[in-house]
């Protein structure tokens, strides 16, 4: 199997991967200290309440949203090295799986690039109606907590590679099973999202702790140890590639 | 006639374990829990009724954990997580509890 | 008897056999563990509100009906109890047969608990109570619909396990499976038996 795969090949996944992780942390930075969306402001705020944190903040949010704009789409590049993996263990017959992963984080990015445009849009010109920022500024937070349904595809994806009896006989394998109930776990967990159309408060509001706070948290878990998992699968790959290497070397100079 | 015999004794066996005790006694504790939380007045005192309802459900807890799931046969470390869910889910709503 | 797969398999057996092993695969932990961590914080989050309010708390949960609840812990104590012996039977060479018929009882346990649940939850929907009504019912309706959730997952679990149950006999991976999809059911019991206290009974 990893003889089809070539040394430019481990190593663009591996760029690839860090360059994902990159934007993610520039982008959660952004949306903790420019945006100042975590916390988020509760959801049983005001307009006018709203407009006055737009206008106090014009400045921060917009530039927090321009950072957003630069990294907004973070979830590409790491769902592409996982979807590549993901195609590498998913052996017989068509990728189904690893396919339905790399659509999921194409869409998910969609719902994390969006929110942080809204509230820029909100800043822009603050000094507005403060019913029409505060449209924009619900907009936003439901855009982010409502779409978790967009991001389980990816997770049955892995789900099902994981638990495939299958998938541990492929060698550096970054899917163990024990990363299967985690993720069909965390899929789960995700699926109160929607909820926050309903409440203003309690833990399905936008701000609550099954909309909000353990999304977040486990969304960030699941990508540092999936993370993990593809850098010490590539790291193997790279090194059977090498001894691989090594040895037709020698066959050639064999037959010499 | 035998083969009847065997069979009875076969079904004895099924339920001859610490798990059909640990049920009879899970099935005690609802009841007393109902009867203390519905004023059937054994125990005036709301607090004190309340007090016994939360340490008996995680007494219960406590053995589904280790009967029903198997984990006092489970590696030490498994068997821990549950004891010491128990117990500290158990103070902190007893401690919520009396903050109020 | 196949001896030394009872000696391995059956807990009863190995009472006096110091070996342990974990119950269902390692990941069923990470999920049944997470799940009960996740619930363990509800418990505390629904007490921390009820400090704002508990007058209010106490005046809702008289609305309550508690023979409702006390009902659905009995299902589910039945329900589990029957997952016990379907796990012993399965492990047993005579009991083989039995083990889909208890897992169909279990099932029809947990069937009838969501049964009792709609008939609750449209008795105070009726009376025009919903989760909007107070924080009490938000979080009753929470809570309990979270809970009723798993229980539908568990449902679906038990259905591949009876389909399971029917075959000649398991390979290990399937009978490992097995195992920790009865230990799920259980914590989907094991949950119960703390909410129903924490929202039915304690003032």
């Amino acid at each position: 199997m990893s003889a089809t795969t070539s040394l430019f090949s481990v190593k663009s996944q591996r760029a690839i991967l860090w360059w994902g992780i990159g934007l993610a942390v520039a982008y959660a930075l952004a949306l903790i200290f420019l945006m100042r969306m975590v916390p988020p402001p509760s959801a049983d705020w005001s307009a006018e309440s709203v407009s006055e944190f737009y206008r106090d903040h014009s400045t921060s949010i917009r530039w927090g949203a321009v950072i957003s704009g630069w990294t907004g789409a973070f979830m590409m590049p790491i769902l592409a090295v996982v979807a590549i993996q993901m195609a590498r263990v998913e052996t017989g017959g068509a990728k189904i799986w690893s396919a339905l992963s790399l659509v999921s984080g194409a869409l998910m990015s969609l719902f994390l690039a969006l929110p942080p445009i809204f509230w820029g849009a909100a800043a822009f010109t603050a000094d507005r109606e403060p019913e029409i920022t505060a449209l924009a500024h619900q907009i936003g937070l439901l855009t982010l907590t409502t779409t978790d349904q967009y991001y389980i595809f990816m997770w049955v994806g892995v789900t099902v590679l994981a638990l495939r009896p299958a998938t541990q006989l492929v060698s550096n394998n970054p899917f163990p099973r024990w990363w299967g109930y985690l993720s069909l776990w965390i899929t789960v967990m995700f699926e109160a999202g929607a909820f926050a159309f309903i409440p203003k408060t309690g833990p399905l509001a936008w701000n609550g702790l099954l909309v909000f706070w353990s999304p977040l948290t486990l969304f960030g878990v699941w990508i540092t140890i999936q993370c993990w998992l593809l850098f010490r699968a590539l790291r193997g790959q790279e090194d059977d590639q090498r001894s691989g290497a090594a040895k037709e070397r020698d066959l050639e100079t064999a037959f010499l | 006639m035998s083969t009847l015999d065997t069979n009875a004794r076969s079904t004895i066996n099924l339920f001859r374990s610490k798990a059909t005790v640990v049920w009879v006694f899970l099935i005690l504790a609802t009841v007393l829990s109902w009867a203390l939380g519905t004023d059937h007045g054994f125990v005036d005192d709301h607090t004190t009724a309340s007090t016994i309802i939360m340490v008996v459900a995680f007494v219960k807890v406590r053995f589904v954990g280790l009967y029903f799931m198997e984990l006092n046969h489970a590696p030490l470390a498994l068997r821990l997580l549950l004891e010491v869910w128990c117990l500290v889910v158990c103070l902190a709503t007893l401690g919520f509890y009396f903050a109020a | 008897m196949a001896g030394l797969e009872v000696d391995l398999l059956a807990p009863d057996a190995g009472e006096d056999n110091p070996k342990r092993r974990v119950p269902g695969e390692e990941g069923t932990w990470i999920f049944i563990f997470g799940d009960m961590c996740v619930f363990a914080v509800f418990f505390c989050v629904f007490l921390q509100a009820r400090i704002s309010d508990p007058s209010g708390f106490a005046a809702d949960q008289a609305q309550l009906n508690q023979n409702y609840g006390a009902l659905n812990t009995v299902l589910l104590l039945l329900s589990s109890f029957l997952v016990v012996l379907a796990m012993r039977s399965i492990r047993s060479a005579d009991h083989h047969s039995w083990t889909p018929r208890l897992l169909i009882g279990a099932w029809f346990c947990g069937a009838g608990f969501l049964g009792v649940k709609v008939l609750e939850y449209s008795e105070k929907i009726s009376h025009g109570i919903t989760p909007q009504t107070s924080d009490f019912y938000m979080y009753y309706f929470v809570l309990t619909g979270l809970h009723a959730f798993h229980l539908i997952l568990g449902l679906i679990v038990l259905t591949v396990m009876v389909l399971m149950a029917r075959k000649a006999s398991l390979s290990r991976g399937q009978f490992v499976f097995f195992e920790g999809g009865a230990c799920f059911w259980h914590m989907v019991d094991l949950l119960w038996l703390v909410l129903f206290p924490l929202i039915f009974l304690v003032r």
